[in-house]
């Protein structure tokens, strides 16, 4: 996908899916993509996705390998023990249009690239966490801006929200992420 | 803080989003991302370029 300028961080979000699914390493779209895909429209400079490098360590290398062979800048940032994400790449292009992918995040299950749904979006093929991982998740990210957006996909998708599903998921992150859930179930 | 005009504009894009198909709020996602970002670099620019002409001030 030609990115043209600023301002375009989703088309260079799918240019990075094309090399995900080159090195077949499972990925969903989260971020502010997801929140207008399932809920509230707003704006965002970055475009994000989770990714599973459980078993894919070399694809994960092969992959910052390959973006930097297309001229993207790549920054890796671990997470310590005590971090809740493990692994973080901070992706930008030269018009500053930003991708993060981020990895290993404590509670989310392998089997959120299963239940990630198909998308279409610039003429090309995405795939989007489901909405109950992604309500789970945002919930379980907990700044004013995340509940925020788990508000606005509960507003505007609520009938397709799977609340048994919702709730094991974000059970798994915590109690407190689930009192929190509990508590916006109820304002909505 | 509760403004009623905030609620209102709250509740205004709440019924918009509602009345998009996913694939709609997409292309509205991808439109309103692009158009912050190039405004929030006009205003960058902007700046640089005035603000050097000040006495003591230094933009980074």
């Amino acid at each position: 996908m030609k990115i043209k300028g600023p301002g375009e961080s989703p088309l260079l979000l799918l240019n990075v899916i094309k090399h995900l699914n080159r090195l077949k390493i499972p990925y969903a779209v989260v971020g502010a993509f997801a929140a207008s895909y399932y809920g509230q429209v707003r704006a965002s400079v970055d475009a994000d996705a989770v990714i599973s490098v459980k078993g894919h360590e070399e694809k994960a290398e092969r992959l910052v390998a390959v973006l930097k062979e297309d001229g993207l800048k790549v920054e890796r940032r671990r997470g310590d023990i005590h971090d809740p994400i493990r692994l973080v790449l901070n992706i930008e292009d030269k018009f500053h249009n930003r991708v993060d992918l981020l990895a290993g995040i404590r509670g989310m299950e392998e089997a959120v690239f299963k239940r990630a749904v198909k998308a279409s979006f610039e003429r090309s093929s995405i795939k989007i966490a489901g909405v109950e991982d992604f309500i789970a998740m945002k919930i379980f990210a907990g700044s004013p801006k995340d509940i925020q957006d788990a508000v606005g996909v509960l507003k505007v998708s609520l009938r397709k929200v799977d609340m048994a599903l919702l709730k094991n998921l974000t059970r798994l992150y915590g109690r407190v992420e689930l009192a929190r859930l509990e508590k916006l179930l109820k304002n909505i | 803080m509760k403004s009623n005009a905030i609620t209102q504009d709250r509740e205004a894009l709440l019924r918009l989003s509602k009345a998009m198909t996913p694939k709609e709020r997409l292309v509205a996602f991808f439109k309103h991302s692009r158009l912050v970002c190039r405004l929030s670099l006009a205003g960058k620019l902007r700046r640089k370029a005035v603000l050097p002409r000040a006495k003591g001030l230094a933009v980074k």
